[in-house]
């Protein structure tokens, strides 16, 4: 029952890898031969077909991270510590890629890289900070316990940041970064909606697959506490 | 006969009203092009370089052609050197884009793929280690 409930597993795990493959190919089609340039920022602007659904999973991962934290501290089950560890540190590599994308679409359009004035890059940089503090402070405390309080507090606190960065454009008017607008051509918001599919589809993919190492790493170290 | 010749009178009629109706209706098209144009000159300098980008291909041949007609050739020459200049100047941008396109994209998969590897090496090693 075990083994075939084993190979179930593996078969939606392989089934979930061929549609994410597949829709990150489908993407790559759209955004490189089928949707039309845009009329201003002309093939720089492609480069937002990659941005905005990466920043959009990883604020997402921050946010489940944050449910799964408080989770943690109610419950203290360290299958929430391991959940929200997944979902967050996912969710910070995703915004290292919002971070080495947004500066190369920058470049082209505003002259230059960054934009320390801009209030939604200010906050999303110490977004990635905090995250980058939790992922050290995960490495630094070797109880698993003391390790998972004291990284869900860490967690609850920097999450506070995501409606800041969500919400910076229209708190602080003088930001620089695009609003977010309202997309009238079919064939933009096709390939949008497909990039948005295609990167969830992947982030929760990766997500599953660490879970399941914690998930791991976690058996292991109670199999050997109890020997 | 008689029958014939008022088929061909109201067939005439038609088409008369037709082609009024369809010059009318270009007339009126070419006017809009143009009052979209002039709202163009009258915005500022902000709003003007966002509404270059709302114009259609055609409207901005219709546009072109209209002010190029009846220039002397000496304008036109003039302009030739200009559309020179910029067309070299949007290759260079062009070109330019699609390095910071591509670079963007590659290190974006590059990250997704070495975290991706990463998990997939630890999980390995985990396993590997509770065998021995």
């Amino acid at each position: 029952m075990d083994n075939a409930n084993k190979s179930v597993n593996s078969a939606i795990v392989y089934a979930w890898i061929a549609i994410s493959a597949l829709s990150w190919l489908v993407m790559a089609w759209m955004v490189f031969l089928w949707v039309p340039s845009d009329n201003l920022q002309g093939i720089a602007q492609r480069i937002f077909y990659y941005h905005v659904p990466t920043a959009w999973v990883s604020m997402l991962g921050f946010m489940i991270g944050f449910i799964y934290s408080i989770l943690y501290l109610w419950k203290r089950d360290l299958k929430f510590d391991g959940s929200a560890a997944a979902y967050t540190i996912t969710g910070w590599v995703f915004t290292t890629g919002v971070i080495i994308t947004g500066p190369l679409w920058a470049k082209p359009i505003w002259g230059d890289f960054w934009n320390w004035g801009d209030q939604r890059l200010v906050t999303f940089f110490i977004l990635w900070l905090a995250f980058a503090g939790y992922i050290l402070l995960r490495t630094g405390i070797p109880d698993p316990h003391k390790r998972a309080r004291f990284s869900a507090i860490l967690n609850i606190i920097a999450a506070l940041d995501v409606p800041l960065v969500y919400y910076a454009i229209q708190i602080w008017d003088t930001a620089s970064h695009p609003k977010p607008i309202t997309v009238y051509d079919m064939k933009m918001k096709i390939t949008i909606y497909t990039s948005v599919f295609a990167f969830m589809s992947m982030f929760f993919l990766i997500t599953y697959l660490y879970k399941r190492y914690l998930k791991t790493e976690l058996m292991i170290n109670e199999k050997r506490g109890s020997s | 006969m008689k029958n014939f010749q008022k088929i061909l009178v109201l067939i005439l009629v038609f088409a008369a009203s037709g082609s009024f109706v369809y010059a009318q209706d270009a007339q009126n098209n070419q006017d809009e092009t143009l009052a979209k144009f002039d709202a163009y000159f009258e915005a500022n300098e902000k709003d003007a370089k966002n509404m270059l980008g709302s114009y259609t291909d055609q409207e901005l041949k219709y546009f072109v052609n209209k002010y190029k007609s009846g220039k002397p050739s000496y304008e036109l020459r003039s302009l030739k050197i200009i559309r020179q200049i910029e067309m070299r100047t949007a290759d260079r941008k062009a070109g330019e884009r699609l390095f910071y396109v591509f670079l963007a994209i590659s290190l974006l998969v590059l990250l997704i793929l070495v975290f991706l590897i990463k998990i997939y090496r630890m999980q390995k090693q985990l396993l590997d280690e509770e065998k021995e």
